[in-house]
């Protein structure tokens, strides 16, 4: 293997992550050890867009919803933090009407429950569930009767290559977890629904504007709000 | 059992926003469990070789990956891009290192590209630019088919715009892709090299404010009812089908949540559409001729 380029002035061998799996986005990762002792480590993002530099120039009306492809796991953080940004250079920042802002309040919480499940488990929880341990499996459940027959059929993307190793999790726990890891992917689907509902779409919402938001408020969302957060709140308890 | 046939799929990300997979993990039938687990017709299997955002591997054991599936399933996956491609500069946008130095996301797209069977621009990044290409364009992002173009690579392109684009037209693309092959399939596309089932009619063609607008009844503000054609609606000038097939399990769409279509799907997103809100170009309405009422109106 060829020494990686090492971007630390620090003595040592150094290890290099290129690129750092279940982000978003592109993401290196240097770490320097000497003696058994990190020295240095250093990450970088490996992609610039120069989305400041796009914005220069447009219709401001136009920055709530091109902030929002700054990231599509977490657009209406920044959606919403420019429709604020225009509340308050647009004097209208006490004129929003408590809809519009519970209606933001939707969006941008939807998104934050989204996003942590997409987080913990789509993400991260491959570093810590293994999901070799279901290779025996023989009890009923549809789901983890899925991933056995998909480890039969021996092509195994994209849950290896992986690093073997420290996966100290006991066999139970691990089927809990790979049964957590499936139903989430679900589970984060609903949280998106929740916003759309509001917010016409997701990932990259409409509804989001200076002064509030551009979506009715019927009877009909909010059953279907409170009835999508139920299923969310029943998976997280 | 009968033998499964992996379809080998190799996701790519350029100058992106991670959108268009969150778009896929979306996807109601199948779910994304199903369509990483199960089989998605029967005999055939979607193998998702690399995807940064989800695969379990780091590093060099990823980019290994990469490297192998341009050998042994040489001419056989399917390349999956999204995210334009910027060529302004090599730093500009990196995956993995080889000995030492930091691969550009164009030469790994472009390596991807030229041994793959085909290649399936997701999202309007990919497919025409968007946003990342758009003006000043700051790190030159170039479109996936310009990318070919530039390195005279021929392989085949699908472009499945959209910001995000539904997962059924990604699925529903790399199914007919899988089943029926590339030939048949380069003959449901439309100029654009968008598949016609997806993108064949107008956004204003099937809009259920439709009527609001052959009748002249136009919201004034955010949150009138009525047509949105007077807030930027470029709904008579976006071919896609999301008034009837709907985002997230079918909740809901823009004009749905009273925002006016921002036209994510064509090549002129976003800057020949911007500023975003403003009246679309009287020009484009030409083809829309109901607006002028007949010289002798008939009587009720």
């Amino acid at each position: 293997m060829a020494s990686p380029a090492s971007r630390s002035a620090a003595k040592g061998e150094t290890i290099l992550i290129d690129p750092v799996s279940r982000i978003e986005g592109h993401m290196r990762v240097d770490v320097v050890i000497d003696g058994g002792q990190v020295k240095d480590a250093r990450c970088s993002g490996t992609l610039f867009r120069g989305f400041e530099n796009i914005l220069v120039g447009r219709h401001p009306l136009d920055a709530v919803r091109l902030t929002q492809r700054v990231c599509g796991v977490c657009p209406m953080i920044h959606g919403t933090a420019s429709a604020t940004c225009l509340d308050a250079a647009l004097g209208v920042a006490d004129k929003v009407p408590p809809n519009g802002r519970i209606v933001r309040n939707l969006l941008l919480g939807s998104n934050y429950l989204q996003s942590h499940i997409l987080h913990f488990f789509t993400l991260a929880a491959l570093d810590y569930a293994d999901v070799a341990a279901l290779a025996d499996y023989d009890g009923p459940e549809s789901d983890l009767k899925a991933v056995r027959a998909f480890i039969d059929r021996k092509d195994l993307a994209p849950f290896f290559p992986r690093y073997e190793g420290d996966y100290r999790c006991n066999k139970q726990t691990n089927i809990d977890l790979v049964r957590g890891y499936v139903k989430a992917l679900t589970v984060r689907r609903v949280c998106h629904e929740m916003i759309s509902v509001w917010g016409g779409k997701m990932p990259h919402d409409v509804a989001m504007v200076p002064g509030g938001v551009t979506s009715e408020i019927t009877a009909d969302k909010i059953a279907f709000t409170l009835s999508r957060l139920g299923e969310i709140r029943d998976f997280v308890e | 059992m009968a033998k499964v046939v992996e379809i080998p799929v190799v996701w790519m990300q350029g100058a992106a926003c991670t959108g268009c997979v969150v778009s896929l993990l979306n996807s109601l039938s199948p779910g994304i469990a199903r369509l990483v687990l199960r089989e998605l017709v029967p005999g055939k299997h979607v193998s998702l070789r690399f995807l940064v955002t989800a695969m379990a591997g780091q590093g060099r054991q990823v980019m290994d990956v990469v490297r192998d599936e341009t050998v042994k399933d040489k001419g056989n996956y399917i390349l999956v891009m999204e995210g334009s491609v910027p060529v302004g500069h090599p730093a500009y946008g990196t995956v993995g290192e080889e000995g030492g130095r930091e691969i550009p996301i164009a030469e790994i797209a472009g390596n991807l590209a030229r041994h793959a069977a085909a290649v399936v621009c997701m999202g309007t990044c990919s497919s025409f630019g968007g946003i990342p290409a758009a003006s000043p364009n700051p790190t030159g992002c170039v479109s996936m088919g310009e990318l070919l173009a530039r390195e005279k690579i021929t392989t085949p392109v699908v472009n499945i715009p959209g910001c995000p684009p539904h997962p059924d037209w990604l699925i529903g693309s790399l199914l007919a892709v899988a089943v029926y092959g590339l030939g048949p399939v380069a003959g449901l596309l439309d100029d654009l090299k968008r598949p016609k089932i997806f993108y064949g009619k107008l956004v204003h063609e099937t809009c259920p404010r439709r009527a609001d607008f052959d009748a002249a009844r136009f919201a004034k503000k955010f949150g009138d009812p009525g047509c949105l054609y007077l807030l930027g609606c470029r709904g008579p000038a976006s071919y896609a089908d999301c008034p009837t097939r709907m985002f997230n399990s079918g909740t809901n769409w823009c004009i749905g949540a009273g925002g006016p279509c921002h036209g994510c799907v064509e090549p002129e997103f976003p800057d020949r559409f911007s500023p975003l809100y403003e009246k679309i170009d009287d020009r484009r309405m030409d083809r829309f001729r109901l607006l002028q009422k007949p010289a002798t109106a008939p009587k009720a």
